[in-house]
């Protein structure tokens, strides 16, 4: 039986790498190499996950009910098929959504900052 | 890549649970990653990519196995923390890194060479079941076999084989120029049945007399690899040799050659006895003893003498192999390292006593964290961290010292330990540090202990200073100091011995002058060799156009120049005929088959009669000029005008004149007596040097000389230099091991010097509020620096005692044999010794005892 999760803003501020993974992950079914590839994609190159710190922290993220592994999709080769798959969890979206909108709050003091100074 | 991916797997080794629920594929992705990293950008980045994924690997097993263990947890952070505390205070943490380096270092350095010459196995197969066979005679132990001898060994049933190698020198003249080559001749197989590796190529048989075995440093020096030595030809003054085989390993029985060839002889060689030339090896069936072996030899040999009449050799001794081949250098190297070790010892020592000076000035901070709660398990994993956070830089600089220090090992053993080339840092070394390190940390971390910090619980922080001086008094504190000081005697002990040897070396008497002196070596073909007319020809020649060259004042030739290492002097029996000469001694002569101007160029002089002159050129005859030593052993009634039976019953020769000895060998040990003849007359003496005296004011270089015996024969090798150069090389050995022995006594002293310190500046912080009160009740301040260097002298002259003790009964057994005219029991030289490192020690006690004179007793009992 699933724990029950618990309250979204006791998980923030999420660790940098969970966060990472969470935007990688979206709302599809991923393996790690994937996860990697999607983060050094989308950042241009400036973060790069190696799979030391992505592994443990999925570990992490898997205990905290912000992931869970599913069934590789159907359209995946051979080669894939063998790996596990991840995808984010309602709770997981919900906390990428708080942690988002927290670090966008944070964005917006720094800019007001700026403009009075 | 695959090597990186070996270390990736290895790293999360570390977390069995992290391995089990991840390992593969992370793994999988590590791979992928990296070679796609290579195909994008190359090499490079794919080595940082694979390095920086590695390490991401160690840091998350790690994590992962924190989890488990709190202990863990904490010691990531407590690291970090300890080495921002460092970079504060980076005198000490510098102090203690560069001390471990050096500790480690020499250690590790030295642990490597002697796991690879002393303790590695020999790289033949059955090493404890190989032997050495010798013969014995009166007087003489370790004489070489025969080939017949081996031969007649063969039946003996305890030995599964036996076969026998002999040294050899060979010119081999290549296409830029002649060179020397050292030859092991062997008998048939002697490799294969030795067990040894090919790098390349195959073992030769006793019928393949132009095959050859090149050693893996000849063939990689000269063909670039093994297997480009393969097939080689090689034209060598005793024959032509082809290189059908290339070691993976230096063999090294007795001597490391550059090749190995076939023993090939004559009918009459091989029937010959009395030619003991041969290192005969043997290998003992499984379950025979060498007892066994050597009384079955016994009767073998008893049996070939009543065959063949007299025999030299009267009895044989069966010894096992190994010691044999490393005991030339077993003891050196292991007093190198039992003095490396006592330094490590009082490296770490130091260290500690560093960290408790330390660990007594943080009692406040150790105060407040009890307070707060912290528990003792957790200040233990604070001071762990604290400790591993200093011990591991000290560890990774003395893995590199001890990587440069083992190349400057192989430059300074002599030559000949033939295993030189294969001494590396290896894993076992490294494994080496890494234990000391354990050890190390452990030792550091206990520091804080020691003085009883965190078993109390403090009401306030002042009570925690106070009772600092109330605490457990550490006894180890003084035993360090005793302990610290008596090391450091025993070592300045040996410098000094070493010091007192190497300037009594220097000082002695050559018996010559080699001043203005030049030497030229050179080694004739053996076809040269053979013929006695080549070769005094070969001589007049070289003499003749030495004596053209304008700078030279006078030229001889002679067998051997004395005093020199290049040297090789021929050893003959006295025989009976000679008065006061006794059978059961050991009569062994050095001799000079020398041309008249001989003594002119050394600038020897007749104590007695006349040197040779134009009479022995005119005529050579049976004149003989005797050493000193020589006249006062065998013709004590008075050497000039007596005749003497040298080199046979008839060989009968006038003694002529005496001279002063000369040092014919290596300086360091009492010359044999000495005998010169005149290089003409019959007798042995192959004539293979020049030496010449240069005018004054004048020079020549040494190519020149080297030119006047090529343009005679461009296949001959020569090599020219200053005669004190000659001699200088001979004290090599000895200066390496004395300024080896100054290093670890300076290193150690220094060490000793500033645990006397820290300690005393312990002491002042311990007892700064007893001392105040002291001279706020009117004490002078000699008073209170008395109170610290009181205990401390007590110590250090405990410690003095004890290292006095240890340096005469344990260190100069060990050494004596080192020493040249210098006795371990010598009072001067022991005392000298004691007062610098006492004197050193109060010293270093002194200084923070002034320290107690100045403190100001109304700022102590304010604090009150």
């Amino acid at each position: 039986m699933m724990k029950r999760t618990p309250p979204v803003d006791t998980m923030l501020p999420l660790s940098p790498p969970m966060f990472h993974i969470l935007i990688a992950l979206g709302d599809e079914a991923m393996h790690g190499y994937a996860v990697m590839q999607g983060i050094n994609e989308r950042s241009g190159g400036q973060v790069r996950l190696l799979p030391g710190t992505l592994y443990s922290t999925i570990k992490k993220m898997l205990a905290l009910q912000l992931v869970e592994e599913c069934d590789a999709p159907a359209d995946v080769d051979s080669e894939d098929e063998r790996r596990r798959y991840y995808r984010a969890t309602k709770f997981g979206r919900e906390v990428r959504t708080a942690e988002t909108e927290r670090l966008s709050m944070l964005v917006r003091l720094a800019k007001g900052a700026r403009v009075r100074a | 890549m695959a090597f990186w991916t070996r270390v990736f797997r290895a790293f999360t080794s570390l977390s069995p649970r992290f391995k089990r629920d991840y390992g593969e594929e992370a793994a999988r992705d590590y791979s992928k990653i990296v070679s796609v990293e290579g195909r994008r950008r190359g090499r490079l980045a794919s080595s940082w990519i694979a390095l920086l994924g590695a390490l991401d690997a160690l840091k998350a097993a790690f994590a992962d196995r924190a989890a488990e263990a709190p202990m863990l947890r904490s010691l990531g952070p407590d690291i970090r923390q300890a080495f921002r505390i460092y970079r504060r205070e980076p005198l000490l943490a510098l102090a203690v890194a560069v001390t471990l380096a050096l500790g480690i270092g020499a250690t590790t350095a030295t642990y490597s060479v002697v796991n690879d010459i002393l303790i590695r196995d020999l790289p033949v197969r059955d090493q404890d079941r190989l032997v050495v066979l010798y013969g014995t005679m009166p007087g003489r132990e370790g004489v070489f076999c025969s080939y017949a001898e081996v031969q007649e060994y063969r039946a003996v049933d305890a030995f599964e084989w036996v076969g026998g190698s002999r040294s050899a020198g060979a010119t081999w003249t290549a296409a830029d120029e002649a060179r020397d080559v050292n030859v092991q001749r062997v008998t048939d197989r002697f490799l294969t049945e030795l067990g040894a590796r090919f790098a390349a190529g195959r073992d030769f048989a006793e019928s393949e007399p132009e095959a050859a075995v090149a050693s893996p440093a000849f063939a990689r020096r000269y063909f670039g690899s093994a297997q480009a030595a393969i097939g080689e030809r090689l034209v060598l003054d005793d024959g032509p040799a082809e290189i059908v085989g290339v070691l993976a390993e230096t063999v090294e029985i007795p001597r490391a050659p550059d090749l190995f060839r076939p023993y090939a002889l004559s009918a009459t060689e091989v029937a010959a006895r009395g030619s003991k030339s041969l290192f005969a090896v043997a290998r003992l069936r499984p379950g025979a003893s060498i007892g066994e072996a050597g009384a079955q030899a016994a009767v073998v040999q008893k049996r070939a003498a009543d065959i063949h009449g007299h025999e030299r050799a009267t009895g044989v001794r069966v010894t096992p192999l190994r010691p044999e081949i490393v005991s030339r250098i077993e003891r050196p190297l292991w007093a190198i390292f039992s003095a490396v070790v006592l330094v490590l010892l009082v490296a770490l020592t130091s260290v500690v006593s560093l960290l408790l000076s330390r660990a007594a000035a943080r009692a406040g901070e150790v105060a407040v964290r009890v307070s707060l709660g912290a528990s003792r398990a957790r200040l233990s994993r604070l001071w762990l961290s604290e400790a591993l956070a200093l011990a591991l830089p000290g560890v990774a600089g003395g893995i590199m010292l001890a990587y440069a220090l083992v190349g400057v090992a192989r430059a300074a053993l002599p030559p000949g330990s033939g295993r030189l080339n294969t001494i590396a840092l290896d894993q076992n070394a490294v494994a080496f540090a890494a234990a000391v390190m354990v050890v190390a940390t452990v030792l550091f971390s206990l520091a804080p202990r020691v003085l009883g910090l965190g078993r109390m619980r403090m009401v306030t922080v002042r009570d925690a200073a106070r009772s600092v001086a109330g605490l457990r008094r550490a006894r180890w504190q003084s035993g360090l100091i005793a302990g610290q000081v008596a090391l450091s005697l025993v070592l300045v002990c040996c410098a000094v011995w070493l010091a007192a040897s190497m300037s009594r070396l220097q000082a002695t008497s050559l018996g010559f002058d080699p001043e203005d002196v030049m030497v030229v070596d050179y080694q004739l073909t053996r076809p040269m060799r053979m013929n006695r007319r080549v070769r005094d020809a070969f001589a007049d020649r070289v003499l003749e156009r030495a004596r053209s060259l304008g700078a030279v004042e006078s030229a001889a030739v002679s067998n051997s120049m004395p005093g020199t290492r290049m040297s090789s002097y021929g050893m003959s029996r006295v025989l009976p005929g000679a008065p006061a000469f006794d059978e059961a001694e050991d009569h062994s002569i050095a001799y000079f088959s020398v041309t008249p101007d001989f003594f002119a160029v050394l600038r020897m002089r007749a104590v007695a009669g006349r040197l040779f002159d134009e009479r022995e050129n005119a005529a050579p005859g049976h004149a003989l000029v005797v050493s000193r030593s020589f006249a006062a052993k065998y013709l004590p009634q008075g050497a000039v005008g007596t005749y003497v039976a040298i080199f046979g019953r008839d060989d009968r020769r006038e003694v002529v004149g005496v001279v002063d000895d000369v040092h014919a060998q290596a300086l360091g040990g009492e010359p044999d007596p000495q005998v010169y003849i005149p290089a003409g007359a019959t007798g042995p003496g192959l004539v293979s040097a020049l030496g010449v005296r240069v005018r004054k004011g004048a020079s020549i270089a040494e190519r020149d000389l080297e030119e006047i015996v090529r343009q005679i024969d461009p296949g001959v090798v020569v090599r020219a230099m200053p005669l004190s150069e000659a001699i200088g090389l001979a004290l090599d050995s000895r200066r390496v091991a004395t300024r080896a022995a100054y290093a670890f006594a300076a290193i150690a002293l220094l060490l000793a010097a500033i645990n006397v310190y820290g300690l005393a500046a312990l002491t002042v912080v311990q007892r700064r509020r007893e001392i105040g009160i002291r001279m706020a009740l009117g004490a002078a301040a000699r008073e209170a620096v008395s109170i610290v260097v009181r205990r401390g002298a007590t110590w250090i002259g405990v410690g003095a005692l004890a290292g006095l003790a240890a340096a005469v009964w344990l260190a100069a057994p060990a050494i004596r044999s080192q020493l040249y005219q210098t006795d371990t029991g010598e009072p001067l030289l022991v005392a000298a010794a004691a007062l610098i490192v006492i004197a050193i020690a109060l010293v270093a006690l002194w200084i923070p005892a002034r320290r107690a004179a100045s403190i100001d007793p109304a700022i102590t009992l304010r604090a009150e």
